[in-house]
């Protein structure tokens, strides 16, 4: 645990060590609050983050990859990962402690989109319960793109194919759950069971209920799965490159 | 097998392990709903739309429509932005009876795009189809339908009605089940449904121009749309089992055109059997015109006050229409309207306690009850001389206030001659005996429950006069099933005059919507009775609506400025073409022309500034938005890119030190 820790602070203090992590921030809050007040956040002059909640998994679905791709594609890069091996440290270990370090500099990220909350409610008398719900499920799907980004990252040591591959994951996971790929799925002949899997699987399905005020057993569990799926998918590879 | 194919099969392993059990997971907790956490418990369903959805004896269909992709490319303009957020939540709710029906509701929705299948089911099905373009039309609509192939619809769900989506929605489910066309029956001497000539006669008397007698009354037009409105005799002996509810307006006991006590016991008898009824009765109606009519002399003494005070008490209200010669009357000043007084000239108009326009709320004191599905949303009631129901202490059903005074409305006896001849006499002395009250007056409540019967010795004597009893019909001395009754202090509340505007008959308040909400709560079913309303899932901006008020107050204003000129100066013209004489004829009209033209000049100006108003809002609007958006674009992201900068050039500056301390 102590170890862990040890990595996550040391994780964290790298992020803002860097201009990485004020960009992220910056590029984060203006195109989210540019998105949502495009969806008509203002103009729907409805006190409530429907717009915002909404924009995210296309969001994060770009922003997760690229705080993930560095996480162990850099090291293995620099040959640090061979340093970080040699050390009293277990590979989910190193691997826990780099997620939760992506994944609380997210939560950061969430908590300075506040001023979003502030103005629905200086507008307007907006329901908490939804906001609440809306953050829960935005920060436990940007555990689980961040996952995806973290297995991404120690496949490959090239940071710009770990970005893209990742992208193209997420963006996956997202889009699979979109009217127009499941109703291209039962032209095809596809089966009921089939498309209802692949609906499942989609980012915008899970959270859709999230943001509107309700928690689901399902939803929770399958954000919390594909985070822990694909971080052991990352810890199994690990151990590869170290065996080899 | 080589490491890397080793690693492969395990990732692919996991990965197919960790989506299989999210795919049982979802499918074995689909039923199990969820927390919700949302203030009104908006995705809950209430008791009674679960006991509906658990008593279906067939599936159902729903079926959802709305025009996503239309409103999608239709832009972002506001109202629909709305209506996308509504679409979502009531997708949202489907899916919840969908959950509680466990395969009983079968959701579907869709998306009638042009020239698709969907579009022309939604035609048929008769959803109403509003345009958003050259082609494109836009539909929000629900149909219901079952196996046997009733069909039922919500021809538009529209954005005002959103709190009362649920009970809609488990209406249509009940009325796909049990269709059948309510019959309502009207126990009224008032001519409410209209005179029982032809149509033929009534065009020969207006080719003869002798006056033709009126139509059915606006309320009733209103009611028949949805009903099937049947008159029931004054002296009926015997309230039919056919009728689904009664409605009984001004019964005026033991007078000319008044109930007889085999009426009354018949009214009894339909309640206790588990009828529903609606009763409106009046300390002093000013639409009985009988004695007007039919007797000019003896007008002023008719007596138009009407009761039920035997059933009514047994209900558990009292109700007082008299206090010796004068009727008493319930008024508010908080609410009082202002009606004509000679007194103050011709266009002279003073507030009369006893004509109040109801509004929901008044210094924290709720006054249209906001719980109840009936009065739920109603933003104003008018009454006019009306009365008020005290709740007895004895009384065993629920009663349930709907519409009340403000604590400081109260009772007062006016001279009966007075009221008859209301707007020709000096209002201040109609009023000047009215004292605020202490308490708050009930003016319609809701009884519900077991009931017992006003006639604990049997059905009354045939001795005392009319018909006799029917003898096949088993006497009730209390409640088969519970009883629902709506009871109303005013009668002229639902008169052309007070719900409606007099030239055209829009209406100016909700009195018609509480009549038609009465009737469809009445209508319902003791499941669909216990939907309460599930509050508006819409938060609109306070800011904004306050902005818009303002403005709109500034609007009326002007308005009202505009036209109190314009009569004045139209007055000053007609008084100039009263003084017109030959000698003067030609500088008379020379002065019209100027006055005329000053007119114009004036409206021309006003209606500039009403412009400007409109401009201001729509401005501080949009400029309130800018702000809004500035914040949380550009100023909260280079707070943080400002603070990076700094914190950066501040580690800079550290290193640097550092350096230069080693160096020297």
């Amino acid at each position: 645990m102590r170890t862990t820790w040890a990595i996550l602070k040391r994780e964290l203090r790298g992020y803002f060590g860097t201009p990485l992590a004020y960009v992220f921030l910056v590029v984060f809050l203006s195109l989210s609050s540019f998105l949502s007040f495009r969806a008509g956040l203002y103009d729907a002059r409805d006190a409530n983050l429907l717009v915002f909640f909404q924009a995210l998994p296309g969001l994060f679905a770009l922003l997760a990859p690229a705080i993930a791709m560095r996480m162990w594609s850099e090291e293995r890069r620099t040959g640090s990962i061979e340093l970080l091996l040699t050390l009293p440290v277990t590979i989910p270990q190193a691997v826990i402690g780099k997620f939760l370090a992506g994944w609380l500099f997210f939560g950061i990220a969430l908590l300075l989109t506040s001023p979003l909350v502030m103005t629905v409610a200086y507008l307007g008398d907006p329901d908490t319960g939804p906001i609440l719900t809306g953050y829960l499920g935005a920060f436990l799907m940007a555990g689980s793109y961040l996952a995806i980004g973290t297995f991404f990252s120690a496949m490959t040591k090239n940071q710009v194919i770990a970005f893209i591959l990742a992208s193209l994951a997420c963006g996956f996971f997202v889009f699979a759950g979109t009217p127009s790929l499941l109703g291209f799925l039962d032209s095809a002949g596809v089966p009921g069971g089939g498309i209802s899997f692949f609906e499942s699987m989609s980012f915008l399905t899970q959270y859709d209920v999230m943001q509107r005020g309700v928690i689901e057993l399902r939803n929770v569990f399958f954000m919390l799965a594909v985070s822990v799926g694909f971080l052991a998918c990352c810890c199994v590879i690990l151990h590869e490159r170290k065996a080899s | 097998m080589s490491s890397s194919s080793r690693t492969i099969l395990g990732v692919l392993l996991i990965l197919v392990i960790t989506f299989c059990a999210t795919f049982i997971v979802s499918r074995k907790t689909i039923g199990l709903g969820g927390l919700d956490l949302t203030e009104a418990k908006l995705y809950t369903l209430t008791e009674g739309t679960r006991s509906i959805i658990d008593k279906l004896p067939q599936p159902l269909q729903v079926k959802l429509f709305y025009s996503k992709e239309g409103v999608n490319k239709a832009g972002t303009d506001g109202l629909l932005l709305e209506f996308n957020n509504y679409y979502f939540y009531v997708r949202d709710l489907l899916r919840a009876y969908e959950r509680q029906g466990e395969g009983k509701i079968i959701f579907s929705e869709f998306d009638p795009k042009a020239f698709s299948d969907s579009e022309a089911e939604a035609d048929r099905l008769k959803l109403t189809r509003l345009s958003l373009g050259e082609r494109e039309g836009f539909y929000f609509g629900i149909a219901v339908t079952s196996e046997s192939g009733a069909e039922e619809v919500i021809p538009f769900l529209d954005l005002s009605q959103q709190e009362r989506i649920e009970y809609k929605v488990s209406e249509a489910l009940e009325m796909a089940i049990h269709r059948r066309k309510t019959n309502v029956g009207l126990l009224s001497p008032l001519p409410m449904l209209g005179s029982d000539e032809s149509e033929d006669f009534k065009r020969i008397l207006r080719e003869m121009k002798k006056p033709v007698p009126p139509g059915p009354w606006l309320v009733c037009q209103a009611l028949q749309r949805n009903y099937n409105l049947q008159r029931v005799p004054i002296n009926a002996v015997e309230i039919s089992e056919e009728l689904d509810y009664l409605m009984v307006v001004h019964p005026k006991v033991n007078q000319i055109k008044g109930l007889s006590l085999e009426t009354m016991y018949a009214i009894d008898q339909f309640v206790l059997r588990g009828g529903k009824v609606m009763v409106f009765v009046d300390p002093f109606c000013r639409a009985d015109e009988h004695a007007r009519t039919e007797n000019p002399f003896q007008s002023m003494e008719h007596r138009r006050d009407s009761n039920l005070e035997r059933l009514l008490s047994t209900w558990g209200l009292d109700f007082a229409t008299r206090l010796g010669e004068d009727c008493m009357v319930a008024g508010d000043l908080t609410f009082a309207g202002r009606i004509p007084d000679p007194s103050k000239g011709d266009q002279g108009l003073t507030r009369f306690p006893g004509f109040m326009l109801v509004r929901p709320e008044h210094e924290g004191e709720e006054c249209i009850n906001q719980e109840n599905l009936v009065t739920q949303g109603l933003e104003v009631a008018n009454f006019l001389i009306p009365g008020a129901f005290e709740i007895r202490a004895d009384a065993t059903a629920n009663i349930e206030p709907l519409i009340m005074t403000t604590s400081k409305g109260n009772n007062w006896p006016v001279n009966t001659f007075e009221l008859a001849d209301l707007g020709g006499v000096d209002v201040g002395r109609l009023t000047n005996r009215f004292r605020e009250g202490s308490e708050q007056l009930v003016l319609a409540a809701e009884i519900t429950g077991s009931l017992k019967t006003a006639f604990p010795g049997g059905p009354p004597d045939p001795e005392l006069g009319g018909p006799r009893m029917l003898e096949d019909k088993e006497h009730l001395s209390e409640s088969l099933e519970p009883a629902t009754i709506i009871v109303v202090a005013d009668v002229d509340m639902i008169t052309n005059d007070i719900a409606y505007q007099r030239f055209n008959n829009a209406l100016t308040n909700n009195n018609q919507d509480f009549v038609l909400n009465a009737m469809d709560r009445l209508a319902g079913s003791e499941d669909l009775i216990k939907i309460r309303s599930r509050g508006s899932f819409r938060r609109p901006f306070s800011v904004v609506a306050e902005i818009e008020e303002e403005a709109d107050r500034k609007s009326i204003t002007q308005t009202q400025a505009i036209e109190a000129r314009k009569l004045q100066i139209q007055r000053e013209l007609a008084a100039l073409r009263a003084q017109a004489n030959s000698s003067n004829f030609g500088f008379l009209r020379a002065e019209a022309q100027d006055k005329q033209r000053v007119l114009e000049s004036e409206s021309r100006e006003q209606e500039r500034r009403l412009r400007k108003v409109q401009q201001e809002k729509t401005e501080a609007i949009e400029s309130l938005g800018s702000q809004v958006k500035n914040l949380n674009m550009i100023l909260v992201p280079s707070l943080i890119l400002l603070f990076g900068v700094f914190l950066g050039f501040f580690r800079y500056r550290k290193r640097r030190a550092l350096v230069l301390g080693g160096v020297s």
